[in-house]
């Protein structure tokens, strides 16, 4: 989990400190009371109980157990199966979703750790007749062929052009390092960058 | 154009020059269409949609992670499945319980898939199998089933396999060639000699989406997501597999809108499909199996790897005058059942050997070499990337040894006209002559060298109909509503080539609109057969149905029109989205209106081939690349490459060049990074994830460019080819070239890592 | 995974305590540890998520003495992009942070985590594998088995490789560390985080159980250090490191004044080579002295029948850091 500097999406540095809704686990209402015994920290588990995830700006309730990925929670508690399973281990970038703001493999987090957290998945892109520019740039520059990694691609790609703008061609290839593609489309992803960048897909 | 078909009709068939070369490769040919078929186009055919830079029509689904493929399918009640699979590598199954397991948590059925007594015959071998209400729980309850095994000595080395060759340590083949008097005769009489082994390793195919699929019965129907490349022939093996089982199957419908990615290895339902819909009907439920990343690397089969000697010779000229190869597929446990047709088939170009002395055909030395691992599948191109790198790197080594540059090579022994302007462009376009003839300094720690390769793909999309296994034409649904909207349906799969985007193009051309009145449908059973994605030929076998489909609609909608005006049918043409005559005409979405409210509903097919000769028989391109070696690590990267490929008529250019690109990409994978790793003692994969199973990334990506070699072959009333296989051929032997050019010495055996270059640099050295 | 109860504690004594359940471990972010759960190698029934602490076990502060104090919760993201790295002092363990595994994972992964993570041994990290390391067997398997990836020097019986990048360039640049173990807190150079011996048996650290590593510190680096870190990989995407180099020089009017030079991905623990620094000191930088160290760097070497390759790629990797660092 980063504790990221002030962002426009998700939880800051301060609030997380100041202990608000920021903690989105569900609390049995435990406090610390001031006793001689030590403080019990709060467990849960192993059985199934419910969670609050803030997905895409919403607030969804599943049940999870503490087994559970972020990206089982997503696919199969929520039926947002964009992001996808292809290795389960963190090392093709097929799950990626951004938690507050960055890209992680989902599939290597524990549903519980994403909650206080805010999670953005592909699908926030595109929401009825609107339709994110990076997708529409996707579909012009033909930035994929069997489509299996494109979700995942298309999340690393918005993450590297909110983080630097204006990425240069090496750091497109460093920020889609983490995304495998097997089909080989990603050269027109990265001109589907490019292309948004230049501000087409509008 | 009139919806008449036309008798006899003379076409251009070739191509017009490639760019900067002077000659256009045109002829004539007088085509007799099939009643009531689309008049056939040619090199001279002006199109409004075909061949522009039409976007891909799912494009948006995939892009906005709306597209569902089969790991995606949900449904209320849906059970979760898992196979029980093998941890011996080859024995016999000699006891399984199962009883433990079926009182686990969630636990809605359990099944063998062996019977005691069964052989096991790699390490993955299914066992048996359980659905239950999470994958957790299958997992728990898999730790329960204990299986034992009467276990046998294994072997997963080729080199030390049954029937494999004996390897000198310097990895040439040692056993005697066996006798070929003319052959030898021409060796013994060439001016220059050259003789090598090649190696391959296993690739496997790494498919995004694993196999598997989303089981749901109704009764005895079945509705199957099955993430196949083959809907037909999986949905009557599958029909066949259970009802032998004792199981009653009505309707057994498969879809597949969405694939993530075949490249060979989902013709077949395999044990996954099977188990799920046994599971599913146990348990009386919906069920979900997938495989995970270790079993999708392990039991889905391979690109088998390889074995393959050359001796050859070439006269004062330069002319090949003998040419002998010898190989050999490592190909998992079919071959002990099969030493022929194991699937490890290495091919080799029979083209710069025209006027040589060879083995020939029927004598072609080959051998399938056992081992207990999982047996190879159909992987993009089968044969051809393996035998093309031996063969491509031999003709380089021979060049090399006559004096001869390779690219003079190539067009001194192929006599192929296409690939000749194919070799001519590439190298302009490349600067091929330029990156040759740069001298890298002496000592220079960094080396560059440029290298090609040919391709050639054999199939023009077959000739005449193909029939699926149940006696049922191939055919294309096509319907015009009466808002205008065109749907246009196969039951084939679309595995990412954009068979999808080929079905609206080919329907917007033929009935003069534009893209967006067309929608087009691919996956379901339920809608008309068509072939599997395989041999490259979905769209070459499609192409000219979508157009007989089209083209019959139409002649439907003008009769109505021409009914509305009150005149003969035969004068009414429908173009530009207007339909009527030279007075009188109505625009599409009007015309359409005429239809009431019942859709024009019809269904095409692919007539047989036209009897006369089509251009050519198979589709050529080149492809070159450059290299830089770092010669203190031994690491390898590919600079730039460039290709160029015969499809016959581009239908969707962004998709075309995205599988020409996309083979170039997997080429550097194959060349440089990708092998299974077997571990002797245990016969199991050590690297079956991607960590350790290396597919090239990002920032592994050469600068590719592609020219689409368009060519009117006139053998259907599209001539369209495929492009799933026929670029793949090439990239991992050009690359290979790439190598010999900058280190000066070849690097023999795929794929090229940097201890392989170490070590061909200490021998050069030593 | 196996089911487990997850314990989410307020405070660094909640944490310490919940460790006193039996079968418990403690958790980052997890990279490594959700990986062998998903394996079933660790089936723990407790587990304490240590991310709610982050307010005082993540951040990067450059305290009053010039020391900088990392954090052990700071992600690789984090300590690459902060600017109290963005000098050539640093710079080994800012790149060496930059070129770990995969955006993704550095946006997670820990300081700590990265530096204690399980050898990625292809072995000792299947459940279908029991060997001497993994506890479940009587040999190394990689030792008579597959070891083109595996230790080239400093190896026992077990030719494991230490998998973290962050390792080397820390114990370049004389980094300490702290723990707590119950109320007691210790700080120590970094080396005794690493296990003398590094038997089959060891762990890849020397923590004890419940011992929580609460921060890394680097020393203010002597005026003149320049550090750097190379790697060698087999594709650039997304690599395991074949071998890797971590060297710190200080330079004082072009002369080399003091070199420390750390191994990584070749031994079973990270490898300082003092006798190879030792020759850079006193010597202006040249190519032909850079040979020589490379080659003192990896004499004694014991390298195994698939990985003979590790000497020469890795002497040039020595070869690459030198020159990286004496630029």
């Amino acid at each position: 989990m980063t504790l990221p500097p002030d962002r426009k999406s998700g939880v800051s540095r301060r609030s997380f400190l100041k202990g608000t809704a920021a903690v989105g686990i569900v609390t049995t209402g435990i406090t610390a009371t001031a006793t001689s015994a030590p403080p019990r920290p709060q467990s849960f588990g192993p059985g199934e109980h419910e969670v609050a995830l803030l997905v895409n700006g919403k607030e969804r309730k599943l049940k999870v157990e503490t087994r559970t990925t972020l990206l089982d929670a997503l696919r199969d508690g929520l039926d947002l199966t964009g992001a996808k399973k292809i290795c389960d281990r963190g090392a093709c970038g097929g799950c990626t979703v951004l938690v507050d703001g960055e890209p992680v493999n989902s599939c290597l987090m524990l549903a519980m750790d994403a909650t206080g957290h805010a999670v953005q998945t592909v699908e926030s892109l595109s929401e009825g007749d609107r339709v994110h520019p990076l997708v529409n740039n996707f579909v012009r520059c033909d930035a994929m062929q069997c489509g299996f990694c494109t979700p995942g691609m298309v999340m690393s790609s918005l993450a590297c052009l909110q983080k630097r703008g204006q990425p240069t061609y090496e750091q497109m290839q460093h920020d889609l390092s983490g995304n495998i593609c097997r089909c080989g489309t990603y050269g027109r992803i990265m001109e589907a960058i490019e292309r948004t960048v230049k501000g087409g897909g509008k | 154009m009139s919806a008449n078909t036309p008798r006899d009709v003379e076409v251009t068939v070739g191509y017009h020059a490639l760019p900067g070369l002077k000659e256009d490769r045109l002829e004539k040919r007088t085509v007799k269409p099939a009643d009531g078929d689309a008049p056939p186009w040619d090199a001279n055919t002006k199109f409004t949609t075909v061949g522009t830079d039409l976007d891909r029509v799912d494009g948006l689904a995939k892009a906005s992670g709306r597209a569902k493929y089969s790991y995606d399918m949900t449904f209320p009640g849906m059970l979760q499945g898992m196979i029980v699979r093998s941890t011996a590598a080859r024995g016999k199954l000699s006891g399984l319980e199962l009883d433990e397991a079926k009182a686990m948590p969630g636990v809605a059925a359990v099944i063998a898939l062996k019977e005691i007594g069964n052989k096991v015959r790699f390490v993955g071998d299914a066992v048996a199998a359980v659905a239950a209400s999470t994958l957790h729980q299958c997992r728990d309850a898999i730790e329960k089933i204990r299986a034992t095994y009467d276990t046998e000595e294994h072997n997963v080395d080729y080199v030390v396999a049954e029937g494999g060759p004996q390897l000198a340590a310097n990895g040439e083949i040692e056993d005697a060639w066996p006798e070929h008097k003319e052959v030898e005769a021409a060796l013994a009489a060439a001016k220059v000699t050259h003789t090598a082994t090649y190696r391959t390793e296993v690739q496997t195919h790494s498919c995004l989406e694993t196999h598997g699929g989303v089981a749901k019965w109704n009764g005895d129907d079945l509705d199957l997501w099955l993430s196949t490349q083959a809907t037909f022939g999986c949905a009557g093996g599958l029909t066949g597999t259970l009802q032998a089982k004792g199981i009653k199957v009505g309707a057994l419908t498969i879809h597949a809108e969405f694939i993530g990615g075949g490249f060979g290895s989902k013709f077949v339902p395999g044990i996954e499909g099977l188990a799920v819909c046994l599971l599913a009907h146990a348990a009386k439920a919906p069920v979900k199996l997938m495989l995970d990343r270790f079993e999708e690397h392990t039991t889905t089969g391979n690109r088998p790897g390889s074995l393959a000697q050359a001796r050859a010779g070439v006269d004062g000229e330069g002319k090949i005058v003998a040419w002998d190869w010898r190989t050999f597929g490592h190909c998992g446990f079919t071959a002990y059942d099969d030493a022929r047709n194991a699937g490890g088939n290495v091919a080799l170009p029979d083209f710069y050997s025209r006027g040589a002395k060879t083995r020939g055909g029927r004598d072609r030395l080959h051998k399938e070499v056992p081992a207990d691992t999982d047996p190879p599948r159909p992987m993009r191109a089968p044969g051809h990337p393996q035998g093309w790198f031996a063969a491509e790197l031999f003709m380089d080594e021979l060049a090399a040894k006559a004096g001869i540059e390779p690219l003079q090579f190539r067009l001194k022994n192929d006599a192929e006209q296409i690939r000749q302007d194919q070799w001519r462009f590439a190298a302009q376009r490349f600067g091929w002559d330029a990156s040759r003839n740069q001298k890298p300094e002496a000592g220079a720690r960094f080396v560059r060298g440029v290298g090609l390769a040919s391709a050639r793909w054999g199939s023009l999309g077959g000739s005449g109909k193909r029939r699926d296994g149940q006696g049922q034409a191939h055919g294309i649904a096509c319907r015009i509503n009466g808002n205008g909207m065109v749907e246009v349906r196969s039951g084939a799969q679309d595995i990412g080539v954009g068979t999808k985007t080929v079905l609206a193009a080919l329907a917007a051309e033929e009935l003069g609109i534009a893209p967006r009145w067309v929608t087009a449908m691919t996956g379901h059973t339920s809608d008309p057969s068509g072939p599997a994605s395989g041999g490259s030929t979905v769209t070459p076998s499609i192409a000219p149905a979508v157009r007989h489909a089209a083209f019959r609609a139409k002649s439907q909608l003008c009769a109505a029109v021409a009914q509305h005006f009150g005149v003969d049918a035969s004068t009414v043409t429908c173009a530009d989205g207007k339909i009527g005559t030279a007075d009188k005409q109505l625009a599409w979405a009007d015309a359409c209106k005429l239809i009431g409210p019942n859709p024009i509903d019809v269904r095409g097919e692919r007539a047989d081939n036209y009897a006369s000769d089509p251009f050519h028989r198979s589709q050529c391109g080149v492809q070159m690349a450059e290299v830089e070696v770092d010669t203190w690590t031994g690491v390898v990267r590919v600079l730039r490459m460039f290709g160029v490929q015969d499809c016959g008529l581009v239908i969707a250019k962004k998709l075309a060049e995205s599988q020409v690109l996309g083979a170039m990409i997997q080429g550097v994978s194959y060349a440089l990074h990708e092998q299974r790793i077997m571990d002797k003692r245990s016969g199991r994969m050590l690297n079956g994830d991607f960590l350790r199973y290396k597919i090239t990334g990002p920032q592994d990506l050469p600068h590719l460019s592609c020219h689409m070699h368009s060519i009117a072959n006139g053998h259907t009333n599209v001539g369209a080819g495929g492009l799933g296989e026929p670029p793949s051929v090439a990239s991992a032997a050009a690359i290979a070239n790439a190598v010999f050019h900058a280190i000066g010495v070849p690097v023999r055996h795929l794929p090229i890592t940097p201890d392989k270059v170490l070590a061909a640099l200490a021998q050069k050295k030593g | 995974m196996k089911p487990f109860t997850y314990v989410v504690p307020r405070s660094l004594a909640e944490a310490t305590e919940a460790c006193k359940q039996p079968d418990t471990i403690l958790k980052g972010a997890g990279i490594d540890i959700v990986d062998r759960m998903k394996e079933r190698l660790q089936t723990p029934a407790q587990v304490v998520n240590l991310l709610p602490l982050v307010a005082e076990l993540a951040g990067i502060a450059v305290e009053p003495s010039g020391e900088l104090r990392i954090g052990a919760l700071t992600t690789l993201t984090q300590l690459e992009q902060h600017e109290a790295l963005g000098n050539r002092a640093l710079a080994a363990l800012r790149d060496s942070a930059g070129m770990t595994a995969t955006p993704q994972v550095r946006n997670r992964a820990t300081v700590a985590g990265n530096i204690l993570q399980f050898t990625r041994c292809w072995y000792v990290r299947s459940e279908a594998f029991r060997c001497l390391h993994g506890g479940r067997g009587p040999t190394c398997l990689a030792l008579t088995g597959e070891n083109r990836y595996h230790s080239v020097m400093g190896w026992i019986d077990c030719v494991r490789v230490h998998p973290s990048n962050l390792a080397p360039p820390l114990l370049a640049l004389d980094a300490e560390y702290t723990t707590v173990l119950g109320d007691k807190q210790r700080r120590r150079k970094l080396g005794e985080l690493f296990p003398a011996e590094p038997k089959a048996q060891a762990a890849e650290h020397t923590l004890e159980h419940g011992e929580i590593v609460t921060a890394i510190h680097i020393p203010k680096q002597p005026a003149g250090a320049r550090s750097s870190y190379c790697e060698s990989r087999e594709k650039q995407s997304f690599d395991w490191a074949t071998t890797a180099c971590a060297v710190r020089l200080v330079l004082d009017g072009g002369v080399i004044t003091a070199a420390n030079l750390v191994l990584g991905a070749v031994s079973p623990v990270p490898r300082p080579r003092p006798d190879a620094a030792k020759l850079l000191v006193g010597q202006k930088p040249s190519a032909e002295l850079f040979v020589k160290v490379a080659e003192a760097a990896y004499a004694g070497a014991q390298p195994l029948p698939h990985n003979a390759y590790k000497l020469t790629v890795g002497k040039a990797i020595v070869r690459d850091a030198l020159e990286q660092a004496a630029r």
